[in-house]
C-alpha cells in the first residue's frame, strides 16, 4: 500500500475512532459498575451494621454479657456476630468504642469468620483498651455526630481492603459504639472486571464489524473509482489522440459525477489535439508554399547584387522580413554607356505583394529596356497598374539611369524615399516626390537630373530601413542613415562597403530584434569614365599636380609612392624630350588597379618601346633611369599615337592587391641596369 | 624640398628633407656644387627623404664621382632604400643605418 494512500489514512482513522470509542465506553461502562457493586455491597454492610447494633443496644449492652470474655453470655453473643460475618462476607467485624482524648479504641467484640483466626482476634482485643496512633476519618465524623455510615478505603488501609464504620446509637440518637466492618475487595474487583468484560466486548465486535463494512464501502464506492480514473488519467497523459475507454463508473454520486467529467475533457481534448495536428500539417505545407515563393522571389530579386562596369559600381542588399515581400530593386545595363537602377516598394506583405512586385519590377525593367526615360517608364507603368488594380494595391519607385561617362544621373520619383547622395558630406536628394504608383491614372511624373562627379554615387532605400524600430520603440530615421553611411570615399569596394555598413547599423540599431518590415539598399557609384582630363604646364612643376590627384584618387601608400616615381620619370621625359607645348593628364582608379594617362602634343614618341640597354654606374647620371624606373614600378603601359598626340598610359595595382611581379620585394635580385 | 649642411672637420653631412623629385633634383646639385675642395667626405642624411626620382640619384652618382668614392648615404627609408636597390646603386654605395 502507497504510503500516502487514501485508504492508508482511512484505515488509521477508523482504527483510531475504533481505540478511542472502545476507551471511552470501556470507562464509562467501568466507571457505572463499580459504581452498582459498591453500592450493593454497602447496602449489605448497611444492614449488617443495623442488625449488630440492635443486637448490642438491647441484648449485650449490659455488664452480664460484657462483664467477662469467658462468660457463656458473652460466647453466646461472640458467635451470633461471627454468624453475621459469615453471613454478610466480611473478613472481620468489630463492635468499640472509641477515647478520642488518647486515642484509643476499647473493643466490646472484634470477630472473624475463621475460627483460628476468630480464637487469636478475641485473644488479642476482646474487652481491651487499643491505643491508635489516629482515628480513622470516618470515625472522627461519626464521633462528631454524623448519623451515616462510613466507608474508609484510605491510605492506612492495605490495597485491597475496604472498611465500613456505623455508629450503634441509642434511643437520644447518641452513638454508645462503633461497629467497623472490613471486607476484602478482591472478589468485588474480580465481580466488576467480569461485569465489564460481559458488556464491552460485544459493543466492540459490532463497532468493529461497522467499521469493517464502513471501511469495504469507502474501498468500493470511493478508492478503487478513483483509482481506475487516475489510471485512465495516466495513460491519456501518454497519448492525448487516443480517445479512452467509457469508464462505467455511473454510480450517481459525486465519484461518479468526476467520471463523467473526465469523459467529456478526454473527448474534448482527443478532438482538440486531433484538429491541432491537422492545422499544423496545413500549416506546413503552407509554409512550404511560401519558402517556395521566396526562392521564387529570391530569383528575381537577390538577396545580394554586386554589379561593376567601366566608371560604375553597384551593390545592393535586401531582406524580407516575412519569408516574402513588396521591397525590389533592380540593376541593369541598359547600353554602352548607360545604368539604370530601380528601387521600389509594394503596399502591404506576403504573397499579395510579392506577386504585385513581380509584376512592377518586370514592367519597369521592360518599359526601360524599349527605351522610355525613367518618367516615361513610371508614368506606363502606373497606367498599367492603375487600369487592373482589384486589391488597391500601389508601389512606390524610384528609377534613375547614370550616363557612366558623364555621370548625368536621369532619374524620376514615383513616391519613394528620397536617395542619398555619396559624396565626402553626404545629403538627401530633393527630388519632386511623385506619386505612388496605382493609385491615380496619369500621374505626371517628370524626369530630373543631376549630375555626378567622378568618386560619388547615391544611395538608394526602402521605408523598412528609416523606419526599422529600436527595442526603445524609436525609428532608424533618416538622420541616423546619413551618420550610419558617414564620409564617403570612392574607394574600391565603397559601394558594397556602405550597403553593409548601412545594413549593421540598422540590425545594431534593432539590437537584435527582426526587423518587422523588409527592407533593400542599394548604392551606386560613380567612379568615371574614362577618368577626368586636365591640362597641365609642360613643365616639371607639373608634377605637383599629378602627385595630388594620384594621392587623392588612390590614397598614400608604398605602392602609390612607387607609382609616383614612375609618373614622374614620365612626366620628366615629356618635358625634356617631346617638345610637347600642351599636357593633359587624367588619373582614375579602375578595378583594382590604377590608370594614370599623360596626352602630349609632342612628337611621337613611344616610352614603351624604347630599348633598354645595361648601363655601367658611372654612366648612371647620364640619364636613361626614368624608363627602367617606369617599367620596373608600372604593372602595364599602353602607348596611342592619336590625332597628333602621344598617349602614354600606366596601369599600376592598388595596394589591396598585393602580388605583382614587376614590384620590388626585398630579397630579390636587383636588375641588371 | 630642402637640405641643410653640416660641417664636422673635414667631413660635410647634407641633411636632406622632403621630396627629391625630377623638378626638385637641382636643388641637390646646387647644395653639391656649393661645397668647399677641403671636404674630404660627404655624408647624405636621408633621415627626412620621403621620395628620390631617378634624377636625385643622377645627383648622388655625381657627387660620388666628385667625391672619388667618400659619399656615405646615411638613414635611408623604406622607400628611398626600394628605389635605390631598383637601380642597383645599393650595391655600390656605402649606406648606413
Amino acid at each position: 500500500m502507497k504510503k500516502n494512500s487514501i485508504r492508508r489514512w482511512i484505515i488509521l482513522c477508523f482504527t483510531a475512532v475504533l481505540i478511542l470509542s472502545m476507551a471511552a465506553s470501556a470507562a464509562a461502562n467501568y466507571f457505572e459498575n463499580s459504581n452498582d457493586i459498591m453500592e450493593d455491597y454497602g447496602q449489605l454492610a448497611e444492614t449488617c451494621a443495623y442488625v449488630a447494633s440492635n443486637l448490642f443496644l438491647y441484648q449485650w449492652n449490659n455488664d452480664e454479657v460484657l462483664g467477662s470474655t469467658g462468660t457463656e453470655a458473652y460466647a453466646d453473643a461472640a458467635n451470633s456476630l461471627r454468624g453475621l460475618c459469615k453471613t454478610y462476607k466480611l473478613d472481620t467485624l468489630s463492635i468499640y468504642r472509641v477515647d478520642p482524648s488518647v486515642p484509643a479504641r476499647y473493643y466490646y467484640f472484634y470477630v472473624a469468620p475463621g475460627m483460628e483466626e476468630n480464637q487469636e482476634l478475641q485473644h488479642k482485643y476482646a474487652l481491651r483498651t487499643i491505643p491508635t496512633a489516629e482515628l480513622l476519618p470516618g470515625e472522627e465524623a461519626l464521633i462528631n455526630g454524623s448519623p451515616e455510615m462510613q466507608l474508609e478505603a484510605g491510605d492506612q488501609l492495605p490495597d485491597d481492603k475496604i472498611i465500613w464504620v456505623s455508629p450503634v446509637n441509642d434511643l437520644n440518637g447518641s452513638a454508645v459504639a462503633l461497629i467497623s466492618m472490613v471486607c476484602d475487595i478482591g472478589p468485588i474487583r474480580n465481580r466488576i472486571q467480569t461485569d465489564f468484560l460481559r458488556d464491552i466486548l460485544p459493543f466492540s465486535m459490532s463497532l468493529l464489524v461497522g467499521l469493517l463494512i464502513l471501511l469495504h464501502l469507502v474501498q468500493r464506492r470511493i478508492i478503487r473509482p478513483i483509482g481506475i480514473l487516475s489510471d485512465e488519467m495516466r495513460q491519456f497523459a501518454l497519448d492525448s489522440r487516443k480517445k479512452p475507454e467509457p469508464l462505467k463508473l455511473r454510480s450517481g454520486d459525486e465519484i461518479g459525477e468526476i467520471a463523467e467529467a473526465f469523459e467529456k475533457m478526454t473527448d474534448d481534448i482527443s478532438t482538440y489535439v486531433n484538429s491541432i495536428e491537422k492545422l499544423t500539417q496545413k500549416e506546413t505545407e503552407i509554409n512550404t508554399q511560401l519558402e517556395l515563393g521566396r526562392r521564387v522571389q529570391c530569383g528575381m530579386v537577390p538577396e545580394r547584387t554586386a554589379r561593376s562596369g567601366d566608371g560604375w559600381h553597384v551593390n545592393a542588399i535586401t531582406r524580407p522580413a516575412k519569408t516574402v515581400g513588396g521591397d525590389f530593386y533592380d540593376c541593369f545595363l541598359l547600353d554602352d554607356s548607360r545604368v539604370c537602377v530601380v528601387m521600389g516598394d509594394v503596399s502591404g506583405k506576403g504573397i499579395g505583394a510579392a506577386i504585385s512586385m513581380a509584376m512592377v519590377k518586370t514592367v519597369i525593367r521592360e518599359k526601360l529596356t524599349a527605351g522610355f526615360s525613367p518618367a516615361e517608364t513610371l508614368n506606363r507603368t502606373n497606367d498599367q497598374i492603375a487600369a487592373r488594380n482589384p486589391e488597391n494595391q500601389f508601389a512606390t519607385a524610384f528609377v534613375a539611369a547614370l550616363n557612366t561617362k558623364t555621370g548625368e544621373l536621369l532619374y524620376c520619383n514615383a513616391g519613394h524615399n528620397p536617395p542619398l547622395v555619396l559624396r565626402e558630406e553626404c545629403a538627401f536628394m530633393n527630388p519632386e516626390p511623385g506619386i505612388a504608383l496605382g493609385v491615380f491614372e496619369n500621374a505626371g511624373l517628370k524626369n530630373a537630373s543631376y549630375t555626378l562627379s567622378p568618386g560619388q554615387g547615391i544611395l538608394l532605400y526602402t521605408d523598412g530601413v528609416t523606419e526599422a524600430v529600436s527595442p526603445q520603440r524609436q525609428f532608424f530615421g533618416e538622420e541616423r542613415l546619413r551618420e550610419a553611411v558617414g564620409a564617403f570615399s570612392a574607394g574600391e569596394n565603397a559601394a558594397e562597403e556602405t550597403v553593409l555598413r548601412l545594413i549593421g547599423a540598422v540590425d545594431d540599431f534593432c539590437g537584435g530584434n527582426e526587423a518587422f518590415d523588409d527592407m533593400a539598399v542599394l548604392a551606386l557609384v560613380y567612379r568615371g569614365g574614362e577618368g577626368t582630363w586636365q591640362s597641365l604646364p609642360v613643365e616639371l612643376a607639373a608634377f605637383d599636380t599629378v602627385r595630388r590627384a594620384v594621392f587623392t584618387a588612390a590614397g598614400d601608400s608604398h605602392e602609390i609612392r612607387q607609382a609616383l616615381l614612375a609618373c614622374d620619370e614620365a612626366l620628366a621625359n615629356i618635358v625634356y624630350y617631346s617638345g610637347a607645348s600642351t599636357l593633359d593628364f587624367s588619373c582614375k582608379t579602375d578595378g583594382d588597379r590604377l590608370c594614370v594617362s599623360f596626352s602630349d602634343n609632342g612628337i611621337p614618341f613611344d616610352q614603351t618601346a624604347a630599348v633598354l640597354e645595361n648601363r655601367e654606374f658611372e654612366r648612371l647620371d647620364r640619364g636613361g633611369m626614368g624608363l627602367h624606373l617606369i617599367r620596373r614600378c608600372a604593372s602595364s603601359m599602353r602607348y596611342e599615337r592619336k590625332e597628333g598626340r602621344n598617349i602614354l598610359t600606366l596601369f599600376f595595382p592598388l595596394p589591396s592587391s598585393s602580388e605583382h611581379p614587376n614590384l620590388w620585394h626585398p630579397g630579390e635580385l636587383p636588375a641588371e641596369i | 624640398m630642402t637640405v641643410e649642411k653640416t660641417m664636422d672637420g673635414s667631413t660635410a653631412v647634407l641633411h636632406l628633407e622632403g621630396w627629391l623629385d625630377t623638378q626638385n633634383a637641382p636643388v641637390l646639385a646646387e647644395a653639391l656644387n656649393g661645397l668647399d675642395d677641403g671636404v674630404e667626405k660627404l655624408v647624405l642624411d636621408m633621415e627626412k627623404l620621403e621620395y628620390i626620382s631617378s634624377a636625385g640619384i643622377r645627383q648622388i652618382v655625381t657627387a660620388y664621382k666628385e667625391m672619388n668614392g667618400a659619399l656615405i648615404l646615411k638613414n635611408l627609408s623604406t622607400e628611398v632604400a626600394s628605389v635605390l636597390h631598383m637601380t642597383g646603386l645599393d650595391k655600390k654605395l656605402s649606406i648606413e643605418s
